[in-house]
């Protein structure tokens, strides 16, 4: 019964049936796409935060190390000895300790890249490999002892060359292709913002043979050995401390147990997990964004299929008292209007999702050309979900009964002796 | 069950902004199974008030109104329709078919909306195939209704009317929209149908050849029956 009377009953106001369908429809395209968008960067930043490696991890610094970056007193004054490390080694739950330092005096580093030549001071960090995790470095090249020292550098700081200042100073962007095996020249002793004692300059060569996430954002990372063996042998200021370790432990539960005997030590502990809180935090502003503007598309939507059903039911009012008069209750008369108003939502929402299925494609090509140099990023965009594209199909039927809801009961509400006596 | 319907009391007032109008006053009225009812009346005297009380599609502001010994005063406005649905059937003058919908599916509509399923039985498809062939319908069964003549369309109300077998069928004035000669074969259908099925009808008529095939009269004059039913004989 209802499939015939839904039908005829799409025949009163096409036009703004059709304009409810489509809105609804654009409607859940962009909520489709936003939402995608939200979750697959949501999934970057979370997927690559809650590695299981990263829950095993513990970041270790000296109580009162405050900056990574010191230039001014080259290495911070509190370090971790190699009696702490010792200690920290002998606690059962933790498997590896993994300590860097750093070079014991300034410098400077020139590179040639894109037919340009760079030169700034930099930090000269020293790393296991262990700790650098990434496949662009290869074990043989990190354990080279003879110049060019192997050298890796941050992923993020080719983004961020990229992105900023590449940008900003309207210079070519470079790729890490661009990077892979090009010389450095480091200065040691030397500064390129003010003057220092060349008689004391040591030139030595390097070259960068990886990227990696886990080494410091601004300066280069050479092998631990090699930055050890500078600091006593070129620079005759041999450091027996460190300026900070990762911890690993065993399992993710063994993570605050560790933690609160490393403070215990008297040392600054951070976790992958409150790195997490704080992109958790700034991820629930922008939920707060898209769920407003979906509120707003929501009412705006809405608003329109009530008066699209109002007038409906004005136009069908004495088809409805017919059919009220013939016997069909007052609950079955809201039923169908609830039911054509359900069919709209399904088919707009059916609609929507896949518009934005066809629109992610060339979206996601956009988006990947306008970054291709960017090194830290979503392998995919748009990340479509059943489950989510499912509750969107639910939300959206959903809605559109929501705000049939009241026309509906005007519909069954007429009186059908009071329509039919006109 | 002595009577199929049962009015005592009946009073219906509209209200007009707050001008009070009087449609019906203290009708007292017995209706028997299988009775042929015709109401007469001068236009504005409540005939067509009294049919939409006695069809259940409005309640009156007082009185009790009693189908098949049931007081329809406790009855929810669901339950009225269901009641509608399985006992009553009815013709209008303006034959009010659904225009999108074919002869065929306007006639099955009563089925439908009673067993609240979205195609027919094989019981019910013989009973719609029995009254398209009883009202001369079946060439015209896949027709809308404004493809076809006025007393076809009249034809498709009466089938869609006695399709769900009422008790009750309700007629306001159903040639009103018809020249005379059709009018006439309207009524001899309806009244040959309703006597073979043993259907109560009541019809309102304007038309005193109409009303007298009936086998009472009821005359209603400013809401009131102006005097006590009385059968046809007595007329004029």
């Amino acid at each position: 019964m209802y499939s015939k009377l839904i039908i005829n009953n799409w025949k009163a106001q096409p036009g703004k049936i059709l304009l409810v369908y489509a809105a609804l429809t654009i409607g859940l395209l962009l909520i489709t796409l936003l939402s995608t968008l939200n979750h697959g960067l949501k999934n970057f930043f979370f997927q690559e935060g809650q590695q299981s490696k990263l829950l095993r991890e513990l970041s270790v610094k000296p109580a009162g190390a405050k900056l990574d970056l010191n230039i001014v007193s080259l290495l911070p004054q509190a370090q971790l000895t190699p009696t702490m490390i010792e200690k920290i080694k002998a606690i059962p739950e933790v498997v590896e300790v993994l300590p860097t330092n750093t070079i014991n005096g300034i410098s400077s580093v020139q590179i040639s890249l894109l037919g340009q030549i760079f030169q700034t001071d930099s930090l000269l960090y020293g790393a296991p490999y262990e700790l650098l995790d990434s496949p662009t470095v290869q074990p043989q090249t990190w354990s080279q002892n003879d110049e060019p020292y192997p050298a890796v550098i941050s992923t993020k700081l080719v983004d961020l060359y990229n992105y900023s200042f590449a940008a900003a100073n309207n210079l070519p962007q470079v790729t890490p292709e661009n990077f892979l095996g090009s010389e450095v020249t480091i200065l040691l002793n030397k500064s390129t913002f003010f003057d220092t004692d060349t008689s004391t300059v040591k030139q030595l060569k390097a070259r960068i043979v990886g990227f990696s996430p886990n080494v410091k954002l601004l300066g280069l990372t050479l092998p631990l050995e090699t930055i050890n063996r500078l600091n006593q042998n070129v620079l005759n200021k041999p450091v027996q401390n460190f300026l900070d370790a990762t911890v690993r432990v065993q399992s993710p539960e063994d993570l605050t147990k560790v933690k609160n005997q490393l403070e215990e030590m008297g040392l600054n502990v951070t976790t992958a997990e409150e790195s997490l809180k704080s992109l958790e935090r700034l991820f629930s502003l922008t939920d707060l964004a898209l769920n407003i503007f979906f509120a707003i598309i929501i009412l705006l939507t809405g608003l329109l299929i009530s008066s699209t059903f109002l007038a409906k039911i004005a136009e069908k009012s004495r088809e409805i008292a017919i059919l009220k008069t013939l016997g069909l209750s007052q609950n079955r008369v809201s039923l169908l209007y609830l039911l054509e108003a359900g069919l709209v939502g399904l088919a707009a929402s059916v609609s929507g999702i896949i518009l934005a299925l066809l629109f992610a494609i060339p979206l996601e090509f956009l988006i990947n050309q306008s970054l291709q140099n960017l090194l830290n990023k979503p392998e995919q965009f748009f990340v479509f979900q059943f489950d989510q594209l499912l509750l969107l199909i639910i939300f959206s039927i959903f809605i559109s009964c929501c705000f049939t809801f009241f026309p509906a009961r005007k519909a069954a509400k007429l009186d059908p002796a009071e329509i039919l006596a006109r | 069950m002595k009577h199929l319907i049962e009015l005592s009391g009946i009073g219906k007032t509209y209200h007009l902004g707050k001008m009070r109008i009087p449609a019906l006053r203290e009708i007292d009225l017995t209706i028997g199974r299988g009775e042929f009812i015709s109401i007469i009346g001068p236009s504005g005297s409540g005939k067509s008030t009294l049919l939409h009380l006695i069809g259940l599609m409005d309640r009156p502001d007082h009185g009790r109104i009693t189908f098949e010994d049931n007081d329809t005063r406790n009855f929810t406005e669901n339950e009225l329709a269901r009641f509608r649905s399985e006992k009553i059937g009815f013709v209008f003058q303006d034959f009010n078919l659904l225009e999108d919908l074919s002869l065929e599916d306007n006639i099955a509509l009563p089925l439908l909306i009673k067993s609240g399923k979205n195609s027919l039985s094989a019981n019910e498809h013989e009973k719609l195939k029995y009254y398209l062939d009883k009202l001369d319908l079946t060439a015209r069964k896949k027709h809308k209704p404004k493809q076809i003549s006025g007393g076809q369309k009249q034809r498709a109300a009466i089938a869609r009317a006695l399709i769900g077998e009422p008790a009750l069928l309700l007629a306001d004035e159903p040639t009103g929209n018809l020249d005379q000669q059709t009018g006439h074969q309207i009524i001899g259908l309806l009244e040959n149908l309703c006597r073979d099925d043993k259907i109560t009808m009541i019809i309102v008529t304007h038309d005193h050849n109409i009303a007298e095939r009936a086998d009472r009269i009821i005359q209603l004059n400013e809401g009131r029956l102006s005097s006590h039913p009385y059968p046809k004989k007595y007329l004029g």
